[in-house]
């Protein structure tokens, strides 16, 4: 039985974790495709932004393939804990950490890029090193765009449906998320519970937008 | 005095950097056409350029030595440095920029050192300003103090006065001079102003087509400047 209220506190809760290890992660490889140079950089980068293109199916199959039992992951996790990741809260995490990272690696990347390296040089002249550069330059001066796709991310996230239904499942109480909640209720005819579900995701993501806008003109709030 | 002495070699692009020169810095100017090599020199100095091989040394302490693999980094040169733009951090007030080197001191060294900086470059109003709020004289008096602030063992200067009107020029140069000999702190400055030059410079070290073609007193480089003559031998002074 679908609970609209479970529903939508565990899409916050998906939405909030995934972005926070987005924005972790995200920054960093950021970081990295804008600073380095080597071998296979168009590649990689390439390989980040494939889940914006692929069908949320395909990387939910990939990501079965990678969590399940006999899968990569799965495999290692299972022989070490005896616990399966597949169908739990845990991987709808992963399921929207994937599909949200290309948002943030390109955002991330470019509002690195378009901090003047001239800031950096001077912060090493002065005595810091890489990373207290990092935290003490760069990440204040790209903070802005860091922060669009942090919010973009989160709205990705909140949204996810393809890949979560294939590794987390459509449980109701478990892993029935926002998008699955209403795809579940427009199935069943329970036209009321889906319009309010449909109308409280319409209202986030319109404010997650106007937040967006706001923070790339450096608007105060 | 401590003696800087500089052989690098370095491949960029289609031009060839290949600076040979020790001098014993009071204030020493790099001086050429753009595109000469000199500002490349410096930034080697400060280790934010590898060189593909030689030496830099300052006195006894080797920065980079390619035959033995030595590379410092710039943040453990104790080396200032100013930008031709000054890069002063735009998120951060006057006073935050000038104490950016030391903000690992105690809070009283740094009100002190920020207190005795703000005085040497007559910043005292404008410590709760930002970048964005300041002329370019006054960015460039801060981009002294921040470069000042940690004590350097010797002071970069990359085309200083090229953002700056005629005036305010003469009038920081002077100053400049004032603070090197108040300070008694080694200078190396980029130049390509030949007033610059003569006016500032215990030794001029005349570049051209990445190669040093003179070094001496600004009077007999710059006097002779008309028809460069090449020359292999290293000068000391």
């Amino acid at each position: 039985m679908t609970d609209p209220w479970f529903s939508l506190r565990l899409s916050l809760a998906v939405a909030t974790l995934a972005t926070l290890v987005v924005g972790v992660l995200g920054t960093a490889a950021g970081y990295f495709l804008a600073k380095s140079r080597f071998w296979g950089k168009d590649f990689l980068d390439a390989l980040f932004t494939l889940p914006l293109v692929l069908p949320p199916t395909v990387v939910g199959f990939y990501l079965l393939g990678l969590l399940g039992k006999r899968g990569w992951f799965g495999q290692v996790l299972f022989a070490w804990t005896g616990w399966e990741i597949l169908f739990t809260f845990q991987a709808a995490v992963i399921a929207a950490t994937v599909m949200a990272m290309p948002l943030m690696v390109k955002t991330a990347r470019a509002a690195i890029e378009s901090v003047d390296p001239a800031y950096e040089r001077a912060a090493y002249t002065l005595g810091k090193g890489r990373w207290r550069t990092f935290f003490q330059v760069t990440l204040p001066l790209a903070w802005k765009g860091i922060a669009a796709g942090l919010v973009l991310s989160f709205a990705r996230a909140l949204g996810e449906f393809g890949a979560t239904l294939m590794v987390a499942g459509n449980i109701p109480g478990k892993t029935q998320t926002m998008p699955l909640a209403i795809y579940q209720t427009t199935q069943t005819g329970e036209d009321t519970t889906a319009l309010a579900l449909v109308a409280i995701l319409t209202v986030t993501s319109l404010a997650v937008l106007v937040a967006t806008n706001r923070l790339a003109q450096g608007r105060p709030w | 005095m401590v003696k800087l002495a500089v052989s690098i070699q370095k491949r960029l692009g289609e031009f060839q950097l290949s600076v040979d020169l020790a001098v014993e810095c009071g204030l020493t100017i790099l001086f050429g056409p753009s595109g000469c090599g000199k500002s490349s020199t410096l930034l080697a100095i400060a280790g934010l350029l590898r060189p593909d091989s030689g030496r830099i040394a300052l006195g006894e302490e080797v920065f980079f030595d390619s035959a033995r693999g030595v590379h410092i980094a710039p943040q453990h040169r104790r080396l200032g440095f100013v930008f031709q733009n000054y890069a002063l951090f735009p998120h951060l007030n006057v006073q935050r920029n000038i104490c950016f080197a030391i903000d690992r001191e105690s809070p009283d060294v740094q009100r002190d050192r920020l207190r005795e900086l703000l005085g040497l470059l007559h910043l005292e109003k404008l410590a709760h300003r930002y970048p964005a709020e300041l002329s370019g004289g006054q960015q460039q008096r801060v981009a002294l103090a921040r470069a000042l602030a940690p004590h350097p063992r010797l002071l970069l200067l990359d085309e200083p006065f090229s953002a700056l009107d005629t005036e305010l020029r003469e009038e920081l140069r002077d100053e400049l001079k004032r603070l090197q000999i108040q300070l008694d702190l080694p200078i190396v400055m980029v130049t390509h102003t030949r007033s610059e030059a003569l006016q500032l410079a215990d030794t001029v070290v005349r570049l051209d087509l990445g190669q040093v073609v003179a070094v001496g007193s600004a009077a007999t480089v710059l006097s002779s400047a008309s028809q460069p003559t090449r020359t292999n031998v290293r000068f000391s002074w």
